[in-house]
């Protein structure tokens, strides 16, 4: 398999870096070749875009030509970040008018936006390229009897004119890899449910609501914990649930722990929860683990 | 009367014509159905009338309903869902993206956006670097963090006139 630029995305690789050595790990184990870029901000699809759809555009080019400096495609640990460059890479290919304004701007930089690689989610590339019988054979520790609730999240594969992994109304990948770890997957009806990050920056109460929602339902058809790929999902569900105490109802307590699939898949293949940094999620999620054996 | 802008208008219509499709807006409201900020907070949150008002070029009428409530615009919690149902392939999110940096160029946005724009302009990632981070980083076995060229994404945004778009904000702060 050809090397991957990997981009980790700003909130995995300057705040929540734990992600990133889980997913190295199972990188390794698995033989996924990957390699650091000069890459910046990818930028925000929930952020910057909204402030100017230009500027967006620009900075999501710029990280596109670093790739294609080296002729080599990106693989992205962050759902926003997968959603905003492969997007930008789509509107320049289809948009010549937009392709000609971004270029003039990267002109200043000496950079040019050509069109020749791809954007891909990590989740796609275990699943397809790798393949579920090769990740199934490092499986050293299987998490029999973990009941998991799966979130792939909204920006894994919506639009889906655009990002052509999998059907958003029928995902199977999250599902297979965590299988694949030895859980168990529990459907709840809230798995579409978008987690509440996108709004939680303009109305934290909406984001609140959201969160409280999928958890709340999660647990009725008796999940122990969350499985996700992406570290924004991630955060607003395991960091954000200390906003939910004054919604809760009496006796309910919300430390519902979440995990990041290559979590998972790491201590399948062996890791510890320590080793890979367990210890930093705010809901970690102790007794859960100690039931499989972790 | 309703002042009309053309090119808010032009530009929302040019959004559903795009490409190989010509569709319009039919107002059926599904949008509104499955939304789950619309589910939540009923009239207040209204996809629907953003794609209608917006393709009309009711651009100051919209403005002045987001003064009253940000949340009419803001409150989308960009799920993209209605873009997936919309029976017509309206590309609602990117209307609704639209309309975001309309209300930015007035100087109506929550804080968030301005300063996270800013990160981005200082250290040229949404969220810089931290040396607390960088030691855990190191902890964890994947070493510090790879180089920000924050130099060169400055002079691009310098170059986009974002700064401009940012300081203004600020300014109405
Ligand atoms: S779902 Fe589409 S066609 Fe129906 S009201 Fe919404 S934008 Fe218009
Ligand atoms: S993208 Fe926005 S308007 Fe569309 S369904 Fe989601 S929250 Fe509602």
């Amino acid at each position: 398999m050809a090397e991957y630029k990997l981009f980790p995305g700003c909130f995995i690789q300057n705040r929540i870096p734990f992600l990133e050595a889980s997913a190295k790990f199972v990188f390794e184990q698995v033989g996924v070749s990957q390699s650091a870029g000069n890459f910046g901000c990818c930028p925000n699809p929930v952020g910057l875009r909204f402030v100017d759809e230009k500027t967006w555009a620009v900075l999501g080019a710029r990280n596109l030509v670093e790739a294609e400096s080296e002729g080599k495609n990106i693989m992205s640990l962050c759902n926003g970040c997968y959603q905003s460059m492969a997007v930008v890479n789509h509107e320049l290919k289809h948009d010549p008018m937009l392709k000609a304004e971004v270029n003039k701007v990267l002109a200043e930089v000496g950079k040019n936006y050509a069109g020749s690689i791809s954007v891909e989610h990590f989740v796609r590339v275990l699943h397809e390229e790798v393949g579920i019988e090769k990740i199934k054979s490092k499986i050293t520790h299987p998490l029999t009897g973990l009941k998991v609730a799966l979130h792939p999240g909204c920006h894994y594969a919506r639009p889906s004119h655009i990002l052509k992994g999998e059907d958003p109304f029928n995902m199977y990948f999250l599902r297979d890899l965590v299988e694949a770890s030895g859980a168990t997957v529990v459907d709840y009806d809230q798995e579409d449910l978008c987690c509440g990050n996108g709004v939680r920056n303009a109305d934290p109460y909406t984001a609140n609501t959201m969160l409280k929602a999928k958890i709340d339902d999660a647990r009725i058809h008796g999940a122990d914990c969350f499985a996700v790929n992406c570290p924004a999902c991630f955060q607003q569900m395991d960091a954000e649930q200390r906003n939910l105490k004054s919604m809760a109802a009496e006796g309910v307590k919300y430390n519902f722990p979440t995990y990041y699939v290559t979590e998972l898949l790491a201590m399948a293949m062996g890791k510890t929860a320590k080793e890979i940094g367990i210890n930093f999620h705010r809901n970690k999620g102790k007794d859960e683990l100690m039931k499989v054996g972790l | 009367m309703v002042k009309i802008d053309v090119n808010l208008k032009r530009a929302v219509l040019d959004m559903m014509m795009g490409g190989d499709k010509l569709s319009y807006c039919f107002q059926c409201g599904i949008c509104n159905d499955v939304c789950p900020v619309s589910q939540r907070w009923g009239s207040r949150y209204n996809p629907r009338d953003l794609v209608l008002f917006s393709a009309l070029g009711f651009k100051e009428a919209l403005v002045s309903a987001v003064v009253k409530d940000p949340f009419i615009l803001w409150g989308c919690t960009t799920c993209e869902t209605c873009d997936e149902k919309c029976p017509a392939e309206i590309p609602i999110t990117d209307i609704i993206s639209l309309l975001k940096n309309v209300s930015v160029s007035l100087g109506v946005a929550p804080e968030f956006y301005p300063s996270s724009t800013r990160a981005v302009m200082e250290s040229g990632m949404a969220i810089p670097v931290q040396p607390a981070v960088e030691k855990r980083r190191v902890g964890l076995g994947i070493g510090p963090a790879p180089l920000i060229p924050a130099e060169e994404i400055r002079k691009l945004m310098l170059a986009t006139g974002v700064d401009k778009l940012v300081k203004k904000q600020e300014e109405t702060a």
